[in-house]
């Protein structure tokens, strides 16, 4: 994450709103390229990714691969915080909100004891619902900010 | 422990599977699961397969602390703190 926002820091000085970073990015190929690079060689280092290269000189490619057991554990963690009762961590609630806006839990959980940890988490009271409202926000503007460069690029 | 054992075997067994333990707990098997990667959950693994056994007393008594202090608002990394994990 330092490294995305130093190539962030160093490209750009003048703060931008979210949406705008994202049409910021979906405008710059290469710098896209160096924050999704950077990503990936982060989550490798964790050991939650791994890379396979061709050893044909001819045709050379190289995949990153997830790692089941990684996969597995998040799986798992969002199980543990989401479908038992208490306090989920904001790691935890921001990840379940993106995957949600993606369709991806359906998957993994039974979706409607999920929606309704989801919806409580969305009513949470006093400062909680705050970040919260700025997550849920934030989603919203990359949908939008995706739906846009989409339909540009389209038209 | 490949056969299935009795309810009453298993609640006077020293050692218990994963799934016993679910059954003897009420806690998701995918809970436990997490648990015991997070290293929350007490556990010995056996030499030639490497199965988990959870010791049965003590497991229990962790997962209820655990649910507890859920219940009271603590998250999981805060457990692990508290817990010296």
């Amino acid at each position: 994450m330092d490294r995305v926002l130093a190539v962030v820091r160093n490209k750009e000085n003048k703060p931008k709103s979210l949406k705008k970073w994202i049409v910021y990015f979906y405008y710059r190929q290469r710098l896209r390229r160096q924050v999704h690079q950077a990503i990936l060689q982060s989550l490798v280092q964790k050991g939650a990714m791994k890379v396979e290269e061709s050893k044909d000189q001819l045709i050379p490619w190289k995949k990153y691969l997830d790692i089941d057991q990684a996969r597995e554990f998040v799986v798992q963690k969002i199980g543990a915080e989401l479908l038992e009762p208490g306090t989920v961590e904001k790691s935890t609630a921001t990840l379940c909100l993106l995957l949600e806006k993606t369709n991806l839990l359906k998957s993994y959980y039974e979706e409607k004891q999920l929606k309704e940890k989801l919806k409580e988490i969305k009513e949470q009271e006093q400062e909680s619902i705050i970040w919260v409202k700025e997550v849920c926000k934030a989603i919203n503007e990359i949908e939008a900010a995706i739906m846009a460069s989409f339909g540009g690029a389209v038209t | 422990m490949s056969r299935r054992r009795k309810w009453e075997t298993i609640q006077q067994a020293e050692y218990v599977t994963i799934s016993e333990l679910v059954r003897l707990s009420g806690v998701r098997y995918s809970t436990i699961k997490y648990y015991t990667e997070e290293g929350l959950v007490p556990f010995e693994q056996e030499d030639i397969r490497l199965t988990r056994r959870y010791p049965r007393v003590d497991a229990l008594k962790r997962l209820e602390i655990i649910s507890r202090w859920r219940k009271d608002g603590l998250t999981i990394s805060e457990i692990k703190e508290k817990l010296g994990v």
